[in-house]
Order: structure tokens, then sequence, then C-alpha cells
């Protein structure tokens, strides 16, 4: 049997487990060349087959060895283990996914690409689904196991290097010798790159030369993604397994990839066999871990890279047999001299064994002994980032490689990436050569992607249906779409597409690269964005007073805000109570205060409100839409004439931002910007607002204004007053219907407001009450109580279209025929004659077959009316107004009125009380 | 519906609020300055600025704010200069981010800062928040809108914290 | 006030300098005019709903939203993504 074992090395020794079984690595082991240095061949199965599988490859293109790792209590799924280090204490599992192999691989007729759409249809999908997704899979999440990342940073430099192998390297000290600023990233722990196996000049002086000339280097960091805008994507790995590691930007003038080639393994029968290695690899672990990876290997090759492989191998003591599918060469012949078995002219038609390598058949039926078959079909430069940059990779016939189609600025690249590899002999040297698509053998048993288990039978079908773009390909046959991204499979599946349709893989062409290069765990694409610091959050100033008040407090489109005081959703109905019969105060601090002034402030507004503000005399408020070109409701407010050329506009808590934009991107592109200027006040302002019959003397008694007499101070309209030394604004609004007052002072007396006003009686009144308050009354929420199609009409303000008003924002829109139809939805009220509440969201329906005439917009028990209320939107509401309707929610149905939209004091003679 | 007063951390007391960690030292200070927003001719911003000696943040061709003495009376509005303004001194926290450690710090808030510490125009994104920077010999200071200062002192904890301190 | 920029990099705003991309919001196509008055349906429409989709150099509007706050014409190249010259925008 022989196959891999350690035959070099030395380091502390580090025990972990395998699927149970104790086992001892050597620190710089990666889990891969533990494994195989402890003999272990199969190291799990495959997606969907569950075929036995085996390491591939040494490095980030390793399609087989996905493992889940526990350590330390923490575990992380889907580890590459060709790519992750060992660390002492890591108890490994392959990944075997639920369900019988056996009964797998008898189905794989009937699973084969796009199976979905054509078996286990009968009777019907759900039926098989949840058994065939748990025999399929990798990993297992578990949810109580947190991987935890640092925040990384953002950096600039005029040279970024991508690849700290020779090339990359030799660029980068360039570039800094002449003063530029450079940042060489480099995926692995070490640098040197492919140097460090291969022969062809150490890296030691280059890497010292580096350092030297100021380079800053970063290794264990892979450059994952090219960017708009020259942006790259960094992840820098962390200390270890459970360390997620850090995201960087890095904002480069200049870009090099030198970031090398992938070896491409061969077609053939059984290819997927655990002990099927590629050539680079087996020379990669034998030189950096002491691990030969078969006594008895057989290397197949279509180029000359595996010849210095033989070598090594052969001086290691293993016996060689090279199996090169061209015709005799100077190199082959200079191997044999050397003492290597080559038999030229030969291809290998499939491996043998049971469940592992244990020979090789030849097309000539040769058969030959092995205990490890190594691989190589040729090389693919890693073009990735250029690619995802805009760039195009196209097949170069003469070459057998891929190259760019044409140059992208600011990105260049170096060394094996940009298709240069250096003889490291005198001989003639073909590093690479076409992909060969067998036509002999069983095509279902020739694995192309071998990670999410596509086989050159699965493309030859996709052919067949017409699947024959590399795109259409990729989707059907979900080649290269597992965690390995194709890399060791995207070209060979095209090149068996465009063999199978008589094409040339040029006229084929590639998928889109898309960045990661490599995965990047969540925990590192997170950062700091966890918990409360997912997005910025505003507070009250006042809000240590209303936690003090026992205030249950909640996120209001990105305000957070008193919901109600008291240690449940009851204390609600005891605020809407107090508000209606005695006093309250809510915090209104965060209603918008956007100032409008100079020469051209009153045609500005008038522009962006359907009223008509420029007539607005100081110290008076006049109410108004805001709408957009569309005629669409977009906020309402409030607008108080502080002066002939001051305006302060108090508009939606949550759309501050929005009318802020609006009204800069009319004053900037139509009115010009000597004429007028905004201003965002909202922050420099706290505002109380005390609502309720008793509301007047209240505030008489804090004698913050001189006078509080109706007729000197009408409702809609302000006064200036002082508190605590400072100036005070008072405006007599009302969202509550009740009489009411807004007590404006600069921030810092937020919380000496609040206090005095409940001091002095008030009851403090959260967002709940408050909805159910200004529902009650059949003010609207914009965005709740109107969608993307209301207009003022629908709402009851006919006049900007009836008058055909223009000179504002949307008002052609309200003369468009659909301005006119009679099936307009109109907001409305609605009341169940058993007093119950509708639920919001709710439908009203009529018809057979039934369609929605409208929904329900908001919905709430009324403690004031004693029933419940609600506003819809419905179509030709207002003339329904009587009539009944049927509501349905969630197969829930229901009778209810059509009513005016205000339920509570019509002719608002609350406001005077 | 539930509570969430409990999720949202408590936002600090600005006048003892202090972050010391190896390199880099983070206060903050609220309402003790004159804060006017100035907006119009270049010019007139200039001559106004002289006349109150303080800072001048430059934030658009024709706006600007000016930090100065607290109790400053200065009237609201459009006034003949051209000149049109707002008290802006209760708007804002001012959070000053010094040391050695500031300018990695700075370059984590902001891509742009990481481009160049020294902005000639101070409003930018910093951690998700739109303010005002201006720069200090050994740092910064950011001018932000109160109602956000409380996330960003939030995000100014977490940043300077390693990921195994925090919850 | 005007910049260049050629090749890939941070959007160079005429006050600011160099600001990272993300600060600025698109703002819709500067070629764009509002009817006048009295203009038909058909007009109105066009003006809501129907724009060129140019494949090249095309211009369009920028805010430096999280910045200045100055509304910009910029020269981009829809196919490359390369910005060119960033202008003020005026009425």
């Amino acid at each position: 049997m022989t196959g891999p074992s350690r035959i070099a090395g030395g380091g502390e020794p580090l025990p972990f487990t395998f699927a149970g079984r104790r086992l001892i690595g050597q620190k710089g082991d990666s889990i891969a060349s533990a494994l195989l240095a402890n003999g272990i061949v199969t190291v799990g199965r495959s997606f969907k087959y569950r075929r036995p599988r085996g390491i591939l490859s040494a490095g980030e293109d390793e399609p087989n060895a996905i493992v889940d790792v526990v350590l330390n209590g923490v575990r992380v799924p889907n580890v590459r283990a060709t790519t992750q280090g060992l660390e002492a204490g890591m108890a490994i599992s392959p990944v075997l996914g639920r369900g019988a192999a056996l009964l797998t691989q008898a189905l794989s007729p009937f699973i084969a690409s796009g199976f979905y759409y054509k078996t286990f249809l009968w009777p019907h999908w759900g039926l098989f689904e949840p058994a065939i997704r748990r025999m399929a899979g990798l990993g297992r999440v578990d949810p109580d196991s947190r991987m935890v990342a640092e925040p990384g940073g953002n950096l600039a430099a005029d040279l970024c290097v991508v690849g700290g192998g020779r090339s990359g390297l030799l660029a980068a000290t360039k570039a800094a010798t002449s003063g530029q600023r450079v940042l060489l990233v480099e995926q692995r722990a070490e640098l040197g790159g492919s140097s460090l196996w291969r022969d062809g000049g150490d890296s030691v002086d280059l890497v010292a030369a580096a350092r030297d000339a100021g380079v800053t280097i970063w290794t264990g960091a892979t450059a994952f993604g090219a960017y708009e805008n020259g942006r790259l994507g960094i992840h820098r790995q962390g200390a270890g397994l459970a360390d997620g590691g850090s995201l960087w930007a890095v904002q480069a003038g200049q870009v090099v990839l030198a970031t090398g080639a992938l070896e491409r393994p061969l077609l053939f029968e059984r290819n997927d066999l655990p002990g099927v290695m590629l050539a680079d690899a087996a020379l990669h672990y034998l030189r950096r871990r002491g691990v030969l990876c078969g006594a008895r290997p057989v290397i197949a090759t279509n180029n000359d890279s595996v010849y210095p492989v033989a070598l090594v191998l052969a001086k290691a003591g293993a016996v060689v047999t090279l199996v090169d599918s061209r015709a005799a060469s100077e190199r082959s012949a200079d191997a044999a001299a050397k003492g290597i078995r080559v038999l030229t002219g030969a291809r290998v038609a499939r491996a043998l064994g049971r469940g592992r390598v244990s020979g090789v058949m030849l097309t000539d039926g040769t058969g030959i002994d092995a205990d490890l078959l190594a691989v190589s079909g040729g090389w693919t430069p890693t073009l990735h980032l250029y690619c995802q940059a805009g760039g195009k990779a196209v097949w170069d016939d003469e070459r057998a490689i891929l190259v760019p189609a044409f140059p992208v600025p600011g990105i260049s690249l170096a060394g094996r990436a940009a298709g240069n590899w250096f003889a490291p002999d005198a001989l003639p040297w073909v590093w690479s050569a076409a992909p060969e698509i067998p036509v002999a053998g069983k095509s279902r048993k020739t694995w192309i992607d071998l990670q999410n288990d596509v086989t050159l039978g699965d493309v030859q079908l996709a052919a067949q249906e017409n699947f024959t773009s590399v795109e259409h390909l990729k989707r059907y046959t979900t080649l290269g779409m597992a965690t390995d991204q194709g890399k060791t499979a995207n070209l060979l599946g095209a090149a068996a597409m465009a063999q199978a349709t008589g094409r040339s893989a040029t006229d084929l062409g590639l998928t889109t690269y898309r960045p990661p290069y490599t995965p990047v765990p969540m925990a590192a694409l997170q950062g700091l964005s966890r918990g409360p610091l997912q997005s910025p959050l505003r507070r009250l100033a006042a809000e240590p007073a209303h936690r003090e008040m026992g205030a249950a407090l909640w996120d209001y489109g990105g305000l957070l805000r008193p919901a109600f005081y008291g240690k449940d959703e009851a204390s609600i109905a005891t605020e809407c109570l107090a508000a209606r019969q005695g006093a309250v105060v809510f915090d209104a601090s965060s209603l918008g205060k956007v100032a409008v002034m100079g020469p051209k402030a009153r045609e500005l507004l008038d522009f962006l409100f359907t009223g008509r503000m420029s007539t607005l005399q100081p110290g008076r408020i006049r109410y108004g839409l805001t709408l957009n070109e569309a005629g669409v409701v977009t906020d309402d407010g409030v607008v108080l004439c502080l002066g002939p050329d001051h305006f302060l506009v108090s508009c939606s808590s949550s759309h501050v931002g929005g009318f802020v934009a609006s009204a800069e991107e009319w004053r900037q592109t139509r009115f010009g910007r000597d004429g007028v200027f905004i201003h965002d006040r909202t922050a420099h302002w706290a505002t109380m607002s005390l609502s309720g019959p008793k509301s007047k003397p209240l505030l008489a008694g804090l004698g913050i204004v001189e006078t509080l007499d109706d007729a000197a101070f009408p409702h809609m309209s302000f006064v200036m007053g002082r508190f605590m030394g400072g100036e005070a604004r008072v405006s007599r609004v009302s969202f509550t219907g009740e009489r009411g007052y807004e007590i404006s002072v600069p921030a810092g007396l937020a919380i000496p407001l609040w206090q005095a006003l409940i001091g002095a009686g008030a009851k403090p009144c959260g967002i709940e009450a408050l909805g159910v308050l200004r529902a009650e009354k059949g003010f609207i929420y914009v965005g709740q109580d109107t969608d993307g199609e209301t207009m003022p009409q629908d709402l009851g303000f006919d006049a900007p279209r009836l008058k055909r008003r223009e000179g504002f924002v949307g008002d052609r829109a309200l003369q468009l025929p659909v301005a006119g139809d009679a099936d307009r939805k109109q907001l409305v009220g609605l009341a169940r004659a058993d007093g119950g509440v509708i639920p919001a969201g709710a439908h009203l329906i009529e018809g057979a077959p039934r369609r929605s005439i409208g929904f329900v917009t908001s919905s709430h028990h009324s403690p004031t009316l004693r029933r419940g209320i609600a506003l819809a939107l419905v179509e030709g509401g207002r003339a329904r107004i009587g009539q009944e309707v049927t509501w349905f929610d969630l197969g829930q149905t229901g009778r209810a009125t059509v009513t005016a939209a205000c339920a509570y004091d019509p002719e608002g003679s609350r406001l005077n009380v | 519906m539930s509570d969430r007063s409990t999720f949202w951390p408590t936002p600090p007391d600005w006048t003892t609020a202090r972050i010391e960690m190896p390199g880099v030292t983070v206060t903050a200070s609220q309402g003790d300055r004159g804060v006017f927003l100035l907006s119009g001719p270049g010019k007139a911003i200039s001559e106004l600025a002289q006349a109150h000696p303080g800072t001048l943040l430059e934030i658009a061709p024709d706006r600007a704010l000016l930090v100065t003495k607290p109790d400053t009376a200065l009237s609201e509005g459009w006034n003949a200069s051209g000149l049109a303004i707002s008290d802006l001194s209760d708007a804002h926290v001012r959070i000053d981010i010094r040391g050695p450690g500031a300018p990695a710090l700075l370059a984590l808030g902001s891509p742009s800062l990481a481009l160049d510490p020294k902005p000639r125009a101070a409003a930018l994104a910093f951690a998700g928040v739109t303010l005002l920077v201006e720069p200090l010999p050994d740092g910064a200071r950011l001018h932000v809108d109160h109602p956000q200062a409380a996330h960003l002192w939030h995000w100014l904890l977490a940043a300077t914290h390693t990921a195994k301190d925090q919850p | 006030m005007t910049r260049d920029q050629t090749g890939p990099g941070p959007m160079t705003c005429p006050f600011c300098g160099p600001r990272d991309a993300s600060e600025f919001r698109y703002g819709g196509d500067p070629s764009v005019a509002r009817p006048g008055p009295g203009c038909s349906d058909a007009d109105w429409a066009a003006y809501l709903y129907l724009r060129d989709s140019p494949r090249g150099p095309a211009r369009e509007y920028r805010v430096h939203a999280q910045g200045c706050g100055q509304w910009l014409v910029a020269e981009r190249d829809t196919v490359t993504h390369l910005v060119g010259t960033i202008t003020e925008a005026t009425p």
C-alpha cells in the first residue's frame, strides 16, 4: 500500500485528532501536510455523490480537503486543510454528510446536472427536497461558536504589490527605491512564493532588499478583491483558527499582480480517486514539509514542469514513472538518462484502486503499479484581480495559458501571472499545454469540478440541452460555484464545452470573476458593525431623563425615542387618556428645524411646498405637503416665518436629511447659490411638546411667555419667550388634536425644560400613544398612511390639483390623467360594528374572484372612543363613506364601515379648549 | 414590541468621558463655545471670522463653521452683508482624538482621512456619520451633531479596545 | 472650479480634493431639463421616466453628500467606470 509519509523534518510536535484518531503533526504543518505525514489519503467525501476524496493541491485551489475543526471549544466549519496551519489540540472532522454513500451512488443517474428541473418532481419536489438536502452539503455551523475579528483599517499607497514571490519582491523594491510608498501583501505566512519549493534562485536576499528599501510587507494577507475607484480589499489572517483576522481597504495608485499561476489537473476516468494529486503539490509537500506523498509515484503530464519534480522525488528515494503524453524530447531523454523511467506518447486512461490509488491504466492498455498519481495538465496564470477590475482573460493557444485581452489602467502583471516562467536549465522549456478532453472512457466518471461533483458527462449533458455559453454552463451544472470557485475546474470546463460544441476556447471565454478570491470570514467583514454599532442611531439630548422616568426606548426610523413610560404596553392607554383629559408632554426634539434664508427664500419655499408659503407673515405657521415630481407626497410639515427672509421648516423627524438634500438640489441646480441658504438647525434645539386641555394653565405657571391669551397667540402662530436666561420659542401646533404648545430651547437646557414641565404636572407621553392620538384625528404618517402613489387629493387636499396651481415640485403631475382617476386610493377611516381592532395591513376585498381594493394603514384601539379605529387607503374611498366593506388578513375576514378619516372632534374645537 | 433600553448603551457624560489607551487619548466637550454656521460670500465670512477670534472650519466655497467664545451674540437669519447665520452653539459635541495612534484610528473611521489626514475641507464621513474634522498637531477634533455623538463614542470605544474585551 | 482625474482612484471634489467615492451620491442626468408650464403629458412623462443609457463617456450629477454638499457634474465612462473632469454644477 505505502502512500504518503514524513521522511524528513523535525519541529515541535503538535498532537491533534482526525475523525477521532489521535495523531501527531509538526509546527509549520498545514492540516493537509500533517494528515499526509500520518499516511492519511482519504480526507472526506464529495458534496453530491459522497465519493471518497483525497488532497489534490497544497494551496488555495484545493477542492477536496475541506474539514470541520474544533479548537478550544470553538467550531469552525469548511476549513481548507491545505492553507490552515495546524495547532495543537485541534479536533478535525472530515465532511461526510449524512445518508449512505452507496444509496447516493445508485441514485447518481437521477441527480445529474439540473436534476431538480427534471426528476423528483412528482407528486412534488417538496417531498424529496429535505432528504436530498440532508444527504448533500458541507460542514456544520455551530451557532454558539463565535469567530472574533479586529477592526482593520484604511490605507493609501502609491503601489500595492499582490504576491510576495520573487517577481513581487523585485517590483516592490524597485518602486520603493524610487521613493514610492509601497505595500506588499502575501497570502502565505512566508515570503518567497514558489521559490520556496521550486529551484530557480532563493528569495532571502530579495526579502532583505525589500525591507531595506522601506516596503511595508504584510504576510498572511490576501488581496481578495479589486473594487471600483482603484481600491483593494485585503484580509489579514488572525493569530489562530478562531481569530477572524482583520479587513483592510487600500487605495493604491498602481497595482502589480505578482500572483503566480495555478496548475491544472488532467482529465481521465476516476481522476477523483484519493491519491491523485497535482505534481507541484507533491513537490511542495516534500520540499517544505518533508512529506513524500508516495513511494511509487506515477507522474502524468502534457508539459515540462513536472520534470524537476520527478528528479526531486527520485532523489528522495521514490521509484518514479513519468508518463508524458507528448513525443520524446531532449528533456525526456535527459530524465531517462538520470534514471527516471519515462514513457512518452503515453496517456492515463483511468486510475485504479478501491478507495485509493493502487495503480494506473494507460490508454494503450499498460498497467502500472502506483501509490500516488501526480498530474500536471498545464498552468493557469492567476488573473482574478485583473478581471475583477474590468479586465478580460482570453485563452492564448500558442502559450496554452490565459492572458489579459487588454490593459486595465492602474494594473500590471509580473512573473508567472504575466506568463513568464524562466527556464530552470539550458533545455527547451514548455511549461503549459492545452487541455485534452478524453473521448473514450466514461465521461460520467471523469471529474472536472471536484468540490461540486461536476463531471465531463455533466458538461456534455449541458451542451446537449443547449446550455452552451460559459455562463449557462456554470449555472446549469454549478461548475465553479463551490468554495474553491473552480480554480482547478473553470478552464477545463470551458475547454470541454468548447470541444462538445465545436468552438475554440478563445471564442467561448470565461465566466465573470467576482470577489472574494478566497473566502473571507463574516466576522472580518462585519468588523465593528456589531450589535448597536450596526447603524448610527440618533439620541435625544434628554435621553437620561427619559431613562430615569422608566421609558421603554425603541428605534423609530433611526431615532431612539420613548415608546411609552411604564413596565408594559398598558401604559399607552393611560397616556392617551391623560392627553385628552389633562396635559402630557412628549419629547419632539428630533423634529426638523431647517432654516431657509435669503432674498429667494420665499420663492424656494413656494417651489418646495404645495401650499403658498410666500404669503406667510412673521410669527405665523402654515402646514404644507412636499411632493416629488411624480406628484407623490414625500413629507408633511409646518413652516414658521421668523422674518421677511428667514423661515424655519419643521419637517418629520425621519425626513430631515431628505428635505435638506432636496432643498439643496433645487437651490444649486435651479435657484442659484447666492439667493437662498439652507441650514439644518435641528440639533441645536430641543423641543418639548405640551398637549391637552390643561396645557394652557400649566404653561402659564412656568412664566416662559408673557401672555398665552388666544387672541394674541392663536393656533398656528408662535411667540418668543425666555427660559433659564436664554431664548425660548413657543409654537401653537398640535399633532394630537388637543390644545398644544411646542416649546423649543437650546439643547443644553433640554433636561431642565423637561423636568420643569413634569414638575408642573404634565404626564410623560411616548410615541406609541402619540400614534393613537393622531390616528384618532386622521392625521397621517407619510410613508405609513401614504404609499408610492399617494397624491395630495387622495388625502383630501384637493386645492393643488383643482386650482391648477403651478410653480411647485410635482405640479404638472397633478394634471396627468392618472391624477384624476375615480378609482384612486383615498384615505378614509374604518370602524367595526363590534368595536374590535382590524389588523393593520389587512386588505379590503370585493368581487369574485376577489381582489384587493385597498389596505389598512394604521389601526389601534382608541381608549378615548372606547373602540377600534383605523385609517385605510381605499379605491374611491370617499364615495364609499357609509358603506360596508370586507377586510381580509391571513385567512381571517370581517366587515367594517367606511368612515371619514377623522374619528374624533372633526370640527377641531378641542384646539382652543 | 419590546423595550430596547438595555440593547442601546447609554450615552456618556460628556464632561467626564475619556478613553485612555496606549497611543491614543479621546476626550469630549460640549456647550462651552459659541458656534455659528455662516453662508454667503467668502469675503463676508472672513470678515466676520476676523471680528470673532476662534476657529473657522471651511465646509464649502460659501459655507463655514465659526467656533468662538461662548455667549457671543450674533443675530440669526440673512443680513444685509449677504451672510446667512445660524446659531449652532448647542448642536455639537466636540471629540478630540490625540496621540501617536491617532492617525491610524482616524484612518479607520474614514478612508478619506487615510488619503489626506489634514483635509482642506472639514466635512467628511467618519464611522458612518457626516461630521466636521479640525486637524490638531497631534490628531484631530471632530465636531459631531449631538444626536449622533453617542454612536461615535461607542464606535471609538470598540475601535480602541481589542475584540476580546468586548461583549 | 474644475478638477481633472484620469485612471482609477478616489473621486476628486473640486472643493474638498480627493475623497473616498462613498462620500458621493449619484444625482441624475444633467442633460434633462425640467419642462416649462403648459408642456404636454408626454413631455412630463418623459421628464419623469425616460433616460438615455449611453455606453461609453457620459455626464452625470454627483452630490458630495458626506462632504461639502456641493452638486457636481462628473464625466464618467459607463463601461470602464473611469471618472474624468468633475465640475461644480450650476443652474
